[in-house]
């Protein structure tokens, strides 16, 4: 059985967590629907686990529950975090299949949904930090740099296809490979019609003639 | 070894029926600079203590919680901000100076909503049986006179799954931090309670209770006793402080 979570730990999580959350405008309502459901976390290779109660103030954590949790999430820290990346992001796809629900595994999806709708902005925070001019600006970079980001990744998932389809051959292209699978499922069909008319032919044959 | 007609008061055996008036002629007379005086004592690691406290009763929003013996109201303070609008806190204290001094500096800090305030005994709680999530009792358990009664009754209190959390002084850990504990407590402390209280003696009072208050063993299994289940406990600043908790289920 986990220890519990050492509460210090626990507290600054959860600060972490709320402040997070607090950049973004609308937390508690998404989290409201939630409310009285615990989902218990337990990182692979860390002998505790932690507690996530989500609730009309947002989401809180315990160290320690008295009952049982609804839900259960297992697996590599880099997995569960990777869980809270948006969707479509490459690094979520591949680790999500690394985690394990036991339990309301529908609770732990509705979860990761609010954690991906949220939309932190953080640019009223910084801005009374820097001001609006450096805001502003750093904005642009940042924003310049997350489509140059994408754009790079999709550039190199296209070469990457390319140069294992085309030049070693080492995968098949997709058209090529539905193709194949179409000629294979005719030549089924064709063996399993053969099939019948061979056994339909037999069975005549046994028959005596009157 | 006290007799069952008397009990502790310090160092002194007083009569079971004395306690309370004595206990309440301490905090009537320290209640004004309570919040100073803590701060000066504990150089303001009591927050760090109440802060640990309220994360290991594990209190989420919409449920309620009981404060007792709960003075100035620090711990409902925190109680509430984590309870939000949607759940309850009952301050309460046998103290009415205390009482009194806890609701006025919530009310001043704006908190209003949420809280209720009730000037009862820790021993004979007026509440329906399984009733609280939370019931705590920071620096308060270790004044009351029959202790056993008081946990008995805060398990009746308390709803199947709840946590009782005991924030109290306790038995250090370590020859060496005791022993410049005691010269603290013992010449310290009543120096302090003088010049900033104008009171040496509740001060001094203070300290004696603390020796004479169970430690952190005896306590755990004054609560199994009481009747909670998976009792544990945290040692905070090496032992001088200790934070029990208990499940009922």
């Amino acid at each position: 059985m986990p220890q519990p979570c050492s509460p210090l730990l626990v507290e600054l999580l959860e600060r972490a967590i709320s402040q997070a959350l607090s950049l973004t405008p609308d937390y508690p309502q998404k989290f409201a629907p939630l409310a009285g459901r615990v989902v218990a976390v337990q990182p692979d290779g860390l002998d505790f686990c932690l507690y996530l109660c989500p609730g009309d103030q947002g989401i809180q954590l315990a160290e320690d529950l008295a009952g049982a949790p609804q839900a259960k999430v297992q697996g590599s820290p880099l997995a569960l975090l990777a869980c809270l990346l948006p969707e479509s992001s490459l690094f979520s796809d591949v680790f999500r299949r690394q985690i394990r629900i036991e339990g309301d595994a529908l609770l732990v999806d509705e979860l990761l949904k609010v954690f991906h709708s949220l939309n932190v902005d953080w640019q009223p925070r910084l801005s009374r930090l820097l001001g609006q001019a450096a805001t502003s600006q750093l904005s642009g970079w940042l924003q310049d740099g997350r489509r140059w980001q994408l754009e790079l990744l999709q550039n190199f998932q296209r070469d990457l296809e390319e140069y294992l389809q085309y030049e070693v051959e080492v995968v098949v292209p997709p058209a090529d490979a539905d193709s194949f699978l179409d000629r294979v499922d005719y030549l089924r069909n064709r063996v399993e019609q053969l099939a019948a008319r061979i056994d339909r032919l037999e069975a005549a044959g046994k028959t005596p003639v009157r | 070894m006290t007799n069952s007609d008397t009990t502790h008061f310090g160092y002194r055996d007083v009569p079971r029926g004395e306690k309370h008036k004595l206990v309440r002629g301490v905090f009537d007379s320290v209640a004004g600079k309570y919040d100073v005086m803590n701060d000066l004592m504990s150089l303001g690691v009591h927050r760090l203590w109440k802060q640990m406290a309220l994360r290991l009763s594990n209190a989420r929003a919409g449920q309620r919680v009981l404060d007792l013996a709960g003075g100035t109201g620090d711990m409902s303070r925190l109680f509430r901000e984590r309870v939000g609008d949607s759940g309850r806190v009952v301050l309460s204290d046998i103290n009415a100076a205390m009482l009194s001094a806890g609701r006025d500096r919530l009310i001043d800090e704006g908190l209003v909503s949420g809280i209720d305030y009730a000037q009862i005994n820790a021993e004979q709680l007026p509440f329906p049986d399984n009733y609280f999530d939370v019931v705590c009792i920071a620096f308060g358990l270790r004044n009351v006179t029959d202790k056993d009664k008081a946990l008995e009754a805060m398990q009746r209190v308390l709803r199947p799954g709840g946590c009782v959390i005991i924030l109290e002084f306790s038995k250090p850990q370590g020859e060496l931090l005791s022993k410049g504990y005691d010269t603290y407590s013992f010449h310290v402390l009543p120096l302090l309670g003088k010049l900033v209280a104008n009171d040496a003696e509740s001060y001094r009072y203070l300290a004696e209770s603390i020796r004479m208050h169970p430690d952190q063993e005896t306590l755990k299994q004054m609560m199994l006793d009481a009747g909670f289940e998976r009792c544990s406990y945290h040692n905070l600043t090496q032992g001088i402080v200790a934070v029990h908790r208990g499940y009922k289920f």
